[in-house]
């Protein structure tokens, strides 16, 4: 059963990072994917900069095209309904960050297949979404402006290279509050690959939330080899 | 939970300026450092303070001024062409006293240019972008805790000296993520008084806030009071750091993102064995001459990494005055040298491959390299 999946959220909460990581992680087992990076509000670190590293490994990019990359623009991708509606496999839409980012897939809303799941990405270490008033508030604002209601939470809470187990587990234990505020689940803890190992030692840790492991794809450029 | 938070570099120098008691913001939006605007206006008014989305960039930096010479901690942001618009009040304000933060996220230029990364203005920031003869104090951040940090300093600063101080990002600083450690709100009562400010004057003299002097004596003395001024400033805020100056021979110049890359080549250099070391200049007005003192002896040579043509290197060919090789590689228009291509550049000048003595300032860069 194919399914579209949402990720959606503030400003740099991690949606691309997720998006990218998740569709590798559905390619992995063998499932046709494609990955829309309907991200029309940041200028850098976006889904469509690593589109060639997503496609050698069997995922599709749907992206601005390659001529208007750079635009200063709020460009959306040609085809972006179809892909909605029709696209085959499993689709996984990036969403810009805040209201305003969301606010394109408003726009979109009629074209997305039923069934489509919209998760918020929530990471407690950022500003606007540190406690859960914040949170909740941010939840409401960016879901609405999305015209999807969520149905679940991905607990992404990090501090970059400095995230330890603890960061991770204090943000399940806010996004589980959360969620229980909003009547949701949460389906998805990213956890960044260095800590893969210790995660697996203790399985229990995560409370039965499924880890997403997270190599990183948006790299700075002092932190690639090339 | 630890103290920190996972930052935009936007976001984290909008929070540091509230936090070093700004309370009045103008901009006008323009990529890549929207997010210190949006930031500003969430939290600005949040703390009693007063953010103008203005007309125009010549708007809201009048804006500035006025708000500087009533005796407001103020601060405006853009990038590079919206920095182009400000230059004449920034000379105005330079030229009346007055203190204010001026944020530049700059991108790739010249003309509209594009939106990714650059350190173009370089010249514009720290040889006078406006008329007449004056001088910002230009600071460049290379992480994100530092623009916080140097955010404090520059509002201190601009108070102190009653002048213009800029901080000179590239857009990766603006967009990057980095955790960070806010220090405590200042106390606003606790600030120096501005005495010379327009802000009422019931019991006192008029204050006249003005940058006109058409007696030319009297202009001459005014600018040369100024020049004296500015003499204080390379005297005692100069700002840089060295990595392995105790042992290196070969030296990188860089300042911001380009800094973390040549850092990052560095390393593997030093895990082989090479002694290369790093001149990171933090104040780029005034400008570290002294840091080259500090390793001239040592050095065999100096390589200047810029994301430009070739604008910093100039400083570095000043301070280092012909006494050992400086070389430059570039990229520029949003492209980011690569470490790959850096380190290249760093093995060619150690394996003297450059065409004669007279060519060690040659400008290389493009995608070629």
């Amino acid at each position: 059963m194919s399914q579209v999946t949402v990720f959606y959220g503030l400003y740099g909460s991690g949606k691309s990072e997720i998006s990218i990581n998740y569709a590798l992680s559905l390619a992995r087992q063998g499932r046709a994917v494609t990955v829309v990076d309907l991200d029309a509000v940041t200028p850098y670190f976006r889904v469509r900069d690593v589109r060639e590293k997503l496609l050698e490994q069997g995922v599709k990019v749907v992206a601005p095209k390659e001529s208007v990359r750079h635009a200063d623009l709020p460009v959306l991708p040609e085809g972006i309904r179809r892909v909605l509606m029709h696209g085959e496999g499993d689709v996984v839409v990036d969403v810009g960050g805040d209201p305003t980012g969301a606010r394109v897939l408003g726009g979109l809303r009629d074209a997305l297949r039923p069934g489509a799941r919209g998760l918020f990405v929530v990471n407690a270490m950022r500003p606007f979404s540190r406690t859960l008033d914040q949170a909740e508030e941010a939840v409401r604002r960016v879901t609405s402006a999305a015209g999807l209601p969520p149905s679940g939470l991905v607990s992404n809470t990090h501090l970059g290279d400095l995230t330890q187990m603890e960061h991770i587990l204090y943000g399940l234990e806010f996004a589980n509050s959360l969620g229980s505020r909003l009547g949701i689940p949460v389906v998805m803890v990213g956890v960044p690959a260095h800590l893969r190992s210790e995660v697996e030692k203790t399985a229990e840790s995560l409370q039965g939330v499924t880890p997403l492991y997270l190599e990183r794809y948006l790299l700075k450029p002092w932190e690639t080899e090339e | 939970m630890s103290e920190s938070v996972l930052m935009k570099g936007n976001e984290a120098l909008a929070e540091a300026a509230i936090r070093a008691g700004c309370r009045y913001y103008f901009g006008y939006p323009i990529t890549p450092q929207n997010e210190i605007s949006e930031y500003m206006a969430r939290r600005l008014g949040e703390v009693g303070g007063v953010f103008v989305q203005a007309e125009s960039e010549v708007s809201a930096i009048n804006m500035v001024y006025g708000a500087a010479g009533a005796g407001g901690r103020v601060m405006i942001s853009s990038s590079s062409p919206g920095i182009s618009l400000m230059q004449e009040a920034i000379s105005y304000i330079a030229g009346a006293e007055l203190p204010c933060v001026i944020v530049n996220m700059c991108r790739g230029g010249p003309g509209l240019g594009g939106i990714q990364p650059s350190q173009a203005d370089y010249f514009q920031a720290t040889k006078g972008g406006g008329h007449g003869d004056y001088r910002l104090i230009v600071l460049g951040p290379a992480t994100i805790q530092e623009g916080c940090d140097l955010m404090a300093t520059a509002f201190e600063m601009a108070d102190r000296y009653r002048n213009p101080v800029m901080i000179l990002g590239d857009g990766m600083i603006g967009q990057m993520m980095e955790p960070v450690v806010f220090p405590e709100p200042l106390d606003l009562t606790k600030l120096p008084p501005k005495p010379w400010a327009t802000s009422g004057n019931e019991g006192r003299k008029k204050n006249l806030i003005s940058s006109i002097y058409l007696d030319p004596e009297e202009l001459d003395a005014h600018n040369w009071r100024l020049e004296e001024k500015y003499r204080k400033i390379r005297e005692n805020e100069v700002r840089y750091e060295i990595l392995h100056g105790d042992d290196a021979e070969w030296f990188f110049v860089a300042y911001g993102t380009v800094a973390r890359i040549c850092t990052a080549v560095m390393q593997k250099l030093r895990r082989q064995g090479i002694k290369v070391g790093l001149i990171r200049p933090i104040s780029l007005w005034p400008f570290p001459d002294e840091a080259f003192e500090k390793v001239i002896d040592r050095a065999k040579g100096f390589l200047t990494v810029e994301m430009s043509t070739g604008q910093m290197v100039e400083d570095v060919r000043l301070a280092v005055d012909g006494r050992r090789p400086v070389y430059f590689y570039g990229r520029t228009g949003g492209a980011v040298p690569t470490p790959r291509s850096v380190e290249r550049r760093l093995r060619e000048m150690m394996d003297g491959k450059v065409p004669s003595q007279t060519d060690y300032f040659d400008r290389v860069g493009g995608a070629a390299r």
